[in-house]
């Protein structure tokens, strides 16, 4: 117990220290989280009407911090859009398009809001009333949204979370009418790789991708010594989250799926499966989710556990401590991977990963190559040996989604 | 199969849930030899089992936090958990009000009630005991926490989502209320308004009503006292 009264004590004093940084930070998410929310499902009810004189929220809430989510949106959606076609290829990618129009909407009402109450506006109680209560719906919103609607709601037309193998033609066609930089990048990556795997784009495309496509590799090879390997980094894992203060029972069940997993791919015993059954739990909700959350607490404790190599990418990047992130951008699902998670879990596993990045860059110097990157564990270079090894797992990344890929 | 069901709930609770996987594929594998002539069945079958896999987890972590309870009963006098007795999903908990906030002195009630896929989903909290708050609804007692929604992971525990709300409590985010009256004073600078308003509420709703004048420092009423002694 008392290693939750630290976290907590943790949590306070982040509270106290950082109040202004945090709401920020809540503000930021929370954004960021409404526009996956509101275009993906039917969103929350409305804000329940207030014990008093309260006429009813409005829908669009006009106020000044809108209009600047507004504009961080469309520069976000904007980005993550512009490479993929109209189908909703990457869930998170046209979710975050879409709002943005319902965003600058509201930003746009600002202009007729005499008391743009962005916080500093403090007075003015009784006149806009309907203004703060307008940006109490937007916060409700933010805030209170349903948690985990993916959770909730597992059937529908979805992608499953990892769909079937399909050649990369598939993806050529997809991108027929796309920018010629595309075209041309994935005729290249069709030299090195024949086929790709789908994931869904629920926020956890990059551990469900991993966990398929490195369980695969198992089932495969049949490597009982990498499996070995593995076993004991989780070994190591665990020990890490226990110094950390996590308490063991709420991070034991995930670990424990994961092994089973793992064990049930080698072969030769009673409850060994083949590479159907593999597809099959990964598509199940339960082992899939248990698996994203092992992953997701191995990358939060091996972020924290070298919090100080980890600092200066994770302040460059949410203007955050390091367990805040872990706390808002690692554990919680749905939240999606960055460099800096994919660095973490390759290392804490010792996994190599290659990431190839489907993306319009490196367009200006006439030959177009398709980057990528090898995220090869620290512990590996040291060990030697695997260090020369070749990443087994490859990703495919498109701005905001992870996929899997199949070389020749 | 829900004869078969309590029979795994009583499984994990002794064994811990690698058991259930044992038990629960074997299940499975049964589901999917019985009715191989009907797929739709077959699969119905094999997703009720998955189903109850992810409830048998559920109650599995829930009785783990429930013997943590136990164990460690006395290490949070702030905070009292007490599970159903018929239902573990259905907890009850008694939060003291944190000092030195308008709320000392008083005692709230919480009620959770736990969804299946717990812990992937949060829990739902909301407040019983009435309370002024700019981020409790007043009616309903819903409370906007970020680590209840979307912030939420399975590292969180029922006791540290009973402290984060005593932390909430003594530390009100105004900017995101649920209860905009409430909300309206702090922003408005009306630290006084809110304070003997909060105050005002944790006197009627909060303390034993009798006695509330004498003996301010009791810190449960006797009736929660068996209540607690029993769960």
């Amino acid at each position: 117990m008392s290693s939750t009264l630290i976290q907590i004590e943790r949590w306070r004093a982040y509270l106290r220290e950082n109040r202004a940084l945090i709401s920020h930070l809540r503000r930021d998410l929370g954004g960021r989280r409404r526009e996956k929310r509101k275009t993906s499902t039917e969103p929350n009810p409305p804000l329940p009407p207030s014990p008093s004189r309260t006429p009813e929220p409005e829908p669009n809430p006009p106020h000044a911090k809108l209009a600047r989510e507004a504009a961080d949106a469309s520069a976000a959606g904007a980005d993550a859009a512009a490479p993929v076609p109209e189908e909703a290829v990457m869930g998170e990618a046209a979710a975050a398009a879409a709002p943005e129009a319902l965003l600058v909407e509201g930003g746009g009402g600002e202009g007729m809001n005499p008391n743009p109450s962005g916080g500093g506006g403090g007075g003015g109680c009784s006149e806009s009333v309907s203004v703060e209560l307008s940006m109490g719906g937007d916060y409700y919103h933010s805030c209170c949204g349903d948690a985990d609607l993916d959770l909730r709601a597992p059937e529908g037309p979805k992608l499953p979370y990892v769909g079937d193998k399909e050649p990369l033609s598939t993806l050529a066609a997809e991108f027929q009418s796309g920018s010629p930089i595309l075209q041309e990048k994935i005729k290249l990556l069709g030299e090195q790789y024949d086929a790709l795997r789908r994931t869904r784009g629920d926020g956890n495309c990059f551990y469900r991708s991993f966990m398929f496509s490195y369980l695969e590799h198992i089932l495969e090879t049949q490597d009982k010594s990498e499996v070995d390997r593995i076993l004991k980094k989780i070994e190591q894992c665990k020990r890490t989250l226990v110094d950390l203060g996590y308490i063991e029972f709420t991070f034991e069940d995930f670990f424990s799926i994961f092994i089973d997993q793992l064990e049930s791919v080698l072969q030769g015993h009673e409850t060994s499966i083949g590479a159907e059954e593999l597809l099959e739990r990964t598509r199940d909700q339960m082992v899939s989710d248990y698996v994203v959350m092992f992953f997701r607490f191995v990358t939060s404790g091996e972020i924290q556990r070298r919090a100080e190599f980890f600092e200066p990418f994770i302040s460059g990047l949410t203007n955050s401590t390091v367990v805040q992130f872990c706390k808002a951008s690692v554990e919680p699902m749905g939240e999606e991977s960055d460099h800096v998670h994919i660095i973490a879990l390759s290392d804490a596993l010792g996994v190599p990963i290659r990431v190839m990045y489907l993306d319009r860059s490196s367009c200006d110097a006439g030959n177009i190559s398709v980057n990528h990157h090898d995220f090869i564990p620290e512990a590996n270079s040291s060990e030697g040996g695997a260090a020369a090894e070749k990443p087994y797992i490859t990703l495919l990344y498109r701005p905001g989604h992870y996929d899997i890929l199949y070389p020749k | 199969m829900s004869h078969l069901f309590n029979h795994v709930v009583f499984l994990v609770i002794f064994h811990g849930p690698r058991m259930l996987v044992v038990f629960t594929f074997s299940i499975r594998a049964t589901a999917l030899s019985d009715d191989a002539t009907f797929p739709t069945q077959r699969r119905d079958r094999a997703h009720e089992a998955a189903r109850n896999l992810g409830r048998g987890f559920g109650a599995a972590r829930l009785f783990k936090e429930y013997k943590e309870v136990q164990r460690e009963k006395s290490a949070d006098p702030d905070i009292q958990l007490i599970c159903d007795d018929s239902n573990i999903f259905k907890w009850t908990a008694l939060i003291k009000g944190p000092s030195e906030t308008p709320f000392e002195g008083g005692v709230f009630q919480l009620a959770f009630n736990i969804p299946e896929q717990y812990p992937l989903l949060p829990p739902q909290v909301r407040f019983l005991t009435k309370i002024f708050h700019p981020n409790v609804h007043f009616k309903t007692g819903e409370i906007c926490l970020d680590i209840l929604k979307n912030a939420w992971s399975p590292a969180w525990t029922l006791q540290s989502v009973c402290r984060a709300i005593i932390a909430l409590m003594a530390h009100p985010e105004p900017d995101s209320p649920l209860n905009c009256d409430s909300g309206n004073l702090l922003r408005s600078g009306d630290i006084r308004g809110y304070q003997s308003m909060a105050r005002m509420y944790t006197r009627l709703a909060a303390m034993p009503k009798k006695d509330n004048l004498v003996k301010r420092d009791t810190p449960f009423l006797p009736v929660v006292k068996e209540a607690v002694a029993g769960g």
